[in-house]
């Protein structure tokens, strides 16, 4: 039986990590791995780094709120996930926020990848990205525009809770933010991405928005009229004291025209009363107000692991690797959240769930779907197996 | 659905497509904004469909104007493509339809279902989709104000397209014109070779073009903006210069404007040059400019006052210099003419020159005017002249042709030097030089000379025998003598002159020669070089002498001392050796330390598919070259080698010369590079005579193996071979005796344990005995301890002593066990147990005589012991030992027939009977343990 393909340790111990390593690598020895740790964890990026370096492991990874780890959110230990021959990956920082500079980039890197895409039609590109990147859609876009369905397309956001800048990427020898970390996993047949949440109500436009800042809705300044509408339906008060606590329960939505949504949770509010969301939001884009959003559990995890079924067959003795959104958490409450975990754990009766509590997902509902940035979704895809 | 739900998505669709004003992003950010409402992955568009009929297969020739989301549709964009008419044609729908969608150029065939969305006339959007997205929404309703929208905004980013892209070829045009003529103007300027200034009314430099930071030292970043004067105006000419410049700057008039005037400027270096400069004015802009054509005349300043030195120097030159029109009228006459001919300068202007002819030569001086008149020059020309006095003087002429201003010859001049002294000299020379040719030629000494000043060399007829080189195809040449040396020498020989002339010292060297046969020559050379009075090198003079003979001899001599001594030292190591692999690699390093050998290796022949050649030991340069050599002992290209063929013949193998030997091929790149120059590969036999290996040994110059060489080579291969043999014998030797050893001790280990499991078989027989023998035999040995007996004594006591009553084993068990007394019948039956013991050891090979030592321990010092009734020291010690321990321990321990006795009274009876029954050593070591060691009976 093959060894496998995740573990998690829970602390941070070098002599045991070096010993998985070896032992890894005797089996594989072109292996490489995936670090995931837990933000509480960060001060040990140097040290794993280290243990790789020593043990000739070439290492890539990202530091995320949480960890989950069996059917829990973990706050400490360290995840690591093995490639059983370390893929294309490459660091890339200081990432341009203008759209001719996203546009660049994005070539750039269609290029690379496109000279390292192989014969199989089934690759995947899958992308860790620093939730402060303000342009991530557009950076998708563009991607979009490179590569098109040559490549799945999977990701999550790393980086701390609190939206304080903080370097979450990291490789062998560098660690840094502002940035993104692609891996191209091939063969791969990509991930899926679910929400369940449900339908919007009310239209409001988002007049002026600036990346992922709403400065005006309908007009008028964001966060005014945010309070106006938070009150009328809810009787609540949003101050800029209690703004994150509330703010997870009203997240907007931006319409489309399947009516489905793309959830945009507010996470901050600037200075100049403007909100600032993880994700674009297109100057004039449609916004409704999820109000205290009913999230349908259910419903959101038969259609991830339906989906994650009629992609990869059958889940039962598989390794998964799931993001959740911490957004998600905030608003479903721990328990519920943890809930969530269980079941999902139950119904794909996977040997391994490895994964993170992530700041906004990439991905799609159906496969060879146009992938979008979400917020509030669980994504999840099969690890080490074409 | 709501309707406020689909006008915001109308809305949103309406400023996406409103915001653009190009034709391309329009259609892709149209596009994207499709895919994101509907779910549909991928779609393209397709600007013009055109109303023909399609091809038989159903399919339309069109230009794919943009796509997202299908890689393969994506790289296509502005080519023309086939695509389904189908598809393209139509009103707005939304549908499912496999075999339609297959026609598409996607090779994965992922496309299930499409939403058509014609635009107006302008066109047709396809999005494609694997499966049809869920949607409440009527979409192909829904897009039509969109695609509406969409085809006026078409319309309207090409007629933008269309401006900005006139705009830009205008722009481009123009832009290129302009380049083009400032690209002229540059080149024209960048070009001349005269510097090209322009200032401004302010005086302050706006044009400096390369010429002018040639002249004058100034890059064009450091000058302009700067005033004129300061910087290029010497002091003296500074108050006019402004003066002057005041005056042009209102009326673009001055005394300087439209001339051109010689002058001198400042350099950036601060020195003064001179310049010719014209200045012309030009108003630009409504202020007047000053344009300055600047050109250095320095050159021209050198060469006339150069030309007034040049008179001085004839004037006063001790030669005679005469110049001459060309029907033979002399022109001008110098002071040296005067004093070498006797006539004045008055006397022979507008002389015929035949005045100087001797009578015997009436064809020379018409023939010397002839040849100048064709432009010739006439060099070091030896002849004869008439003084006044009517003295007849040798003479050298150099005459050359005077030209005009158009390069005709006008005339010539001649300058004569009296060569009465030289002439003398050469004579004696002459006799001398074949004197110096016999003397070279017995000393095989050449000489040569360099002079620097013209680079000539000239070698004597010796250097070119010495060289093998033919004079009449070979002159003598710095080639010709590098050419000669033998590569590895050219450095040294070159470092020896370059030194020699900076430190002004000769130099005295021995260097070889490469023959073109590869043979080589050693040389001594010796040069020195001279100099004028101002240190400047003038000629080199050097002798090569042919040392080859001597140098042999000397170096055959070297060569068999050193490989004498590198012959002894390996026996030595022969002799000490101990390990085989340490002995290889000692005689590899004696030999590369001693012998002065370049590598040395030893190989082993290896029985594998490859019949390779195994590397044991090395030592030398750059050994890394056998990590790299493929060397086997195969009949194959590889095993043609020197080391493959010793092997495989017997023979040793001599590359005399690996640059040139053809069987060195496969390696000869390598060899080289490390500078490995021969080779000699030496076969290895064992006692069959069989080669198990060879000896390779690799000189650093060609034919370093010569036949007493290779004697020496092959006796050590010989001595290797033997010692290997040796060692390899020793080792085996001493395995064997280590397995003796072994084995020895193993038999001997098992017999000990094999008595021991009798002993215990018959105490088991004997529960009263139980244990007896084991404690006999303690007693024993701390009692032969006591005495001083060795360890291997020891040894046996304690293992006769533990079978002492072995002999019981036939004694019937009710009669051993019985308590009472035994009749007398039973008592000789146990007193056969010694005999019977004996009897059943006597053919065990021990190494102890314990066989003895039972039959003996019933045996008393007086002879009143059985069986045999032996007396005192006939009795073995052991068995005196034991007889002490076993009526020691048989009185302490309980008996069928009688309980223990205690201690005192077998100490008693000991005592009583020491010196009679028992021997009194053993009694009074037995005693002193009981009494002062405090020594007891256990187990």
């Amino acid at each position: 039986m093959d060894s496998p393909g995740m573990h998690y340790f829970p602390s941070l111990d070098d002599a045991a990590v070096e010993s998985l390593l070896d032992a890894w690598r005797t089996a594989y020895p072109l292996m490489g791995v995936l670090a995931l740790l837990p933000e509480a964890e960060k001060g040990g990026v140097e040290r794993l780094q280290s243990v790789c370096t020593r043990r000739k492991v070439a290492l890539v990874g990202a530091v995320f709120p949480a960890l989950v780890e069996s059917g829990e959110f973990r706050t400490q230990g360290l995840w690591l996930l093995r490639f059983d021959s370390m893929p294309y990956v490459a660091l890339h920082e200081n990432l341009p926020h203008d759209a001719a500079g996203a546009a660049r980039v994005a070539e750039q890197i269609g290029n690379q990848i496109r000279a390292q895409i192989n014969e199989h039609p089934q690759v995947t590109l899958f992308l860790l990205f620093d939730a402060l990147v303000p342009n991530i859609s557009t950076l998708l876009d563009e991607l979009y525009l490179q590569l098109a369905n040559r490549v799945h397309y999977v990701g999550a956001n790393a980086g701390s809770e609190t939206f304080q800048p903080m370097p979450c990427l990291f490789d062998n020898a560098r660690v840094i933010q502002n940035g993104v970390l692609l891996m191209l996993l091939q063969p791969h047949l990509g991930a899926m991405l679910a929400h369940g949440y449900c339908a919007p109500a009310k239209m409001i436009s988002a007049t002026s928005t600036e990346g992922n800042r709403i400065r005006q809705i309908d007009w008028r300044p964001a966060f005014e009229v945010y309070q106006e509408l938070v009150r009328a339906q809810s009787s609540v008060e949003v101050t800029r004291e209690n703004f994150y606590q509330h703010a997870v329960h009203f997240p907007f939505g931006i319409i489309r025209a399947n009516h489905e949504v793309l959830v945009r949770i507010p996470v901050a509010l600037e200075e100049d009363g403007s909100l600032f969301c993880v994700g674009e939001v297109p100057a004039n884009a449609v916004l409704t107000l999820l109000e205290a959003p009913k999230i349908d559990s259910p419903h959101t995890l038969q259609t991830l692991v339906q989906g994650l079924t009629e992609l990869d067959g059958e889940l039962a003795g598989s390794e998964i690797l799931l993001f959740y959104c911490a957004g998600r958490r905030l608003h479903l409450g721990l328990a519920a959240a943890s809930n969530e975990l269980r079941q999902f754990d139950q119904l794909t009766r996977a040997t391994l769930i490895a994964g993170a509590l992530s700041l906004g997902e990439i991905g799609s509902s159906l496969q060879w779907g146009y992938p979008l940035f979400h917020n509030a979704t669980l994504v999840a895809t099969r690890w080490n197996k074409s | 659905m709501e309707h406020g739900y689909i006008l915001s998505i109308l809305y949103e669709m309406a400023l996406v497509i409103g915001g653009e004003v190009s034709v391309k992003p329009l259609l892709i950010k149209t596009l994207q904004r499709l895919l994101y409402h509907t779910s549909f992955p991928a779609g393209f568009v397709c600007l013009g469909v055109p109303s023909s009929a399609a091809d038989a297969e159903g399919m339309l020739e069109v230009r794919l104007d943009a796509a997202v989301g299908d890689y393969e549709l994506a790289g296509l964009i502005g080519q023309t493509v086939r695509l389904p008419a189908q598809l393209l044609r139509g009103t707005a729908e939304r549908g499912e339809d496999a075999a339609l969608l297959a026609a598409l150029p996607d090779k994965v065939r992922r496309h299930k279902a499409y939403l058509r969305l014609p635009i107006d006339g302008q066109g047709v959007v396809v999005l494609l989709a694997p499966q049809l997205p869920d949607t409440d929404l009527p979409l192909t309703q829904l897009f039509q104000p969109v695609m509406a929208n969409l085809a006026k905004a078409i319309l309207l980013c090409r007629y933008h397209d269309a401006y900005a892209g006139g705009l830009i070829a205008a722009r481009d045009a123009s832009q290129l014109a302009l380049t083009a003529s400032e690209d002229k103007f540059r080149a024209i300027s960048a070009a001349a070779l005269d510097a090209l200034i322009m200032v401004d009314d302010s005086s302050a430099l706006v044009y400096w073009n390369p010429a002018a930071e040639r002249i004058l030292g100034y890059r064009a970043d450091e000058v302009l903006g700067k005033p004129l004067h300061q910087l290029l105006t010497p002091q003296r000419y500074q108050s006019n210069a402004v003066q002057g410049f005041n005056a042009f700057r209102s009326s673009g008039q001055g005394a300087v404007i439209g001339k051109t005037i010689e002058i001198e400027a400042l350099h950036k270096e601060g020195r003064e040059i001179p310049v010719e400069l014209s200045i012309s004015a030009l108003k630009l802009n409504g202020r007047w400019h000053a344009v300055g054509i600047l050109r250095d005349i320095s050159e021209r300043k050198h060469a006339e006052q150069e030309l007034r030195l040049l008179a001085a120097i004839v004037e006063s030159s001790d030669d005679a210099i005469v110049s001459k029109s060309l029907d033979g009228l002399i022109l001008s006459w110098n002071a040296g003419a005067e004093r070498l001919y006797g006539y004045s300068a008055a006397e022979m202007k507008g002389q015929p020159l035949s005045l100087l002819a001797p009578a015997d030569r009436p064809d020379e001086i018409p023939d010397m005017l002839a040849r100048i008149r064709r432009g010739e020059q006439i060099k070091r020309y030896e002849t004869v002249r008439l003084r006044k006095d009517g003295v007849q003087l040798p003479i050298s002429l150099t005459v050359s042709p005077l030209r005009d201003a158009a390069g005709q010859v006008v005339g010539s001049s001649a300058i004569g030097r009296d060569i009465t002294e030289r002439k003398q000299a050469e004579e004696e020379l002459r006799h001398s030089e074949t004197s110096l040719k016999e003397a070279e030629r017995i000393a095989l000494l050449g000489n040569w000379e360099l002079d620097l000043a013209t680079n000539v060399m000239s070698w004597s007829d010796e250097i070119y025998r010495i060289f093998e080189l033919d004079p009449k195809k070979f002159g003598a040449s710095y080639e010709a003598f590098l050419n000669a040396i033998y590569p590895d020498d050219r450095n040294l020989v070159n470092q020896a002159y370059t030194d020699s002339v900076k430190n002004r010292t000769p130099y005295d060297i021995v260097h070889r020669l490469l023959m073109p046969d590869g043979r080589v020559k050693y040389v001594n050379e010796r040069c020195e070089t001279f100099f004028n009075e101002d240190g400047k090198s003038l000629l080199s003079i050097g002798s090569v002498q042919d040392i080859t003979t001597r140098r042999l001899a000397e170096l055959g001599m070297q060569k068999s001392n050193r490989a004498l001594h590198a012959l002894s030292t390996c026996n030595v190591a022969l002799v000490r050796a101990t390990d085989e692999i340490q002995l290889l690699n000692d005689v590899c390093r004696i030999l590369v330390e001693i012998g002065g050998y370049r590598l040395v290796w030893v190989g082993f022949v290896e029985y594998d598919a490859g019949k390779s050649v195994r590397v044991l030991a090395r030592a030398g340069a750059h050994a890394d070259y056998l990590d790299h050599a493929r060397i086997t002992w195969g009949d194959t290209p590889e095993g043609q080698g020197p080391t493959g063929t010793a092997i495989r013949s017997g023979e040793f193998q001599v590359a005399q010369d690996i640059l040139h030997d053809p069987k060195y091929l496969p390696w000869r790149e390598q060899a080289n590079v490390r500078g490995y120059a021969s080779s000699i590969a030496i076969p290895l036999f064992d006692d069959n005579n069989r080669v198990f290996g060879a000896m390779n040994l690799y000189g650093r110059e060609p034919n370093a193996f010569d036949a007493d060489e290779i004697k020496l080579l092959q006796e050590l291969a010989r001595d290797l071979a033997f010692g290997i043999r040796v060692l390899r014998l020793r080792v085996e030797r001493d395995h064997l005796h280590e397995q003796q050893q072994h084995n020895d001790e193993t038999v001997k280990q098992a017999l000990v344990g094999t008595i021991q499991a009798i002993a215990v078989t018959v105490e088991k027989r004997d529960p009263y005995t139980a244990g007896h023998q084991r404690r006999v035999a303690n007693l024993s040995v701390a009692i032969a301890m006591e005495l001083g007996l060795s360890e291997d004594r020891i040894t046996g006591l304690r293992l006769g002593a533990t079978i002492h009553d072995i002999g019981k084993i036939y004694v019937p068990a009710e009669i051993l066990t019985r308590p009472g007394q035994l009749s007398p019948m039973e008592f000789e039956f146990i007193k056969s147990h010694p005999q019977v013991g004996y009897d059943i050891m006597k053919d065990v090979k021990l190494p102890w005589p314990v066989a003895e030592m039972i039959l003996q321990h019933h045996e008393r010092m007086d002879g009143s012991g059985y069986p045999r009734g032996l007396k005192g020291d006939a009795i073995l010690l052991e068995a005196r030992i034991l007889t002490v321990a076993d009526v020691t321990e048989a009185m302490m321990s309980h008996r069928p027939y009688r309980p223990a006795l205690g201690l005192e009274a077998a100490l008693a009876e000991i005592t009583q009977y020491r010196g009679i029954y028992y021997d009194p050593a053993v009694v009074d070591a037995c005693v002193h343990l009981f009494r002062d060691k405090g020594f007891s009976l256990s187990g």
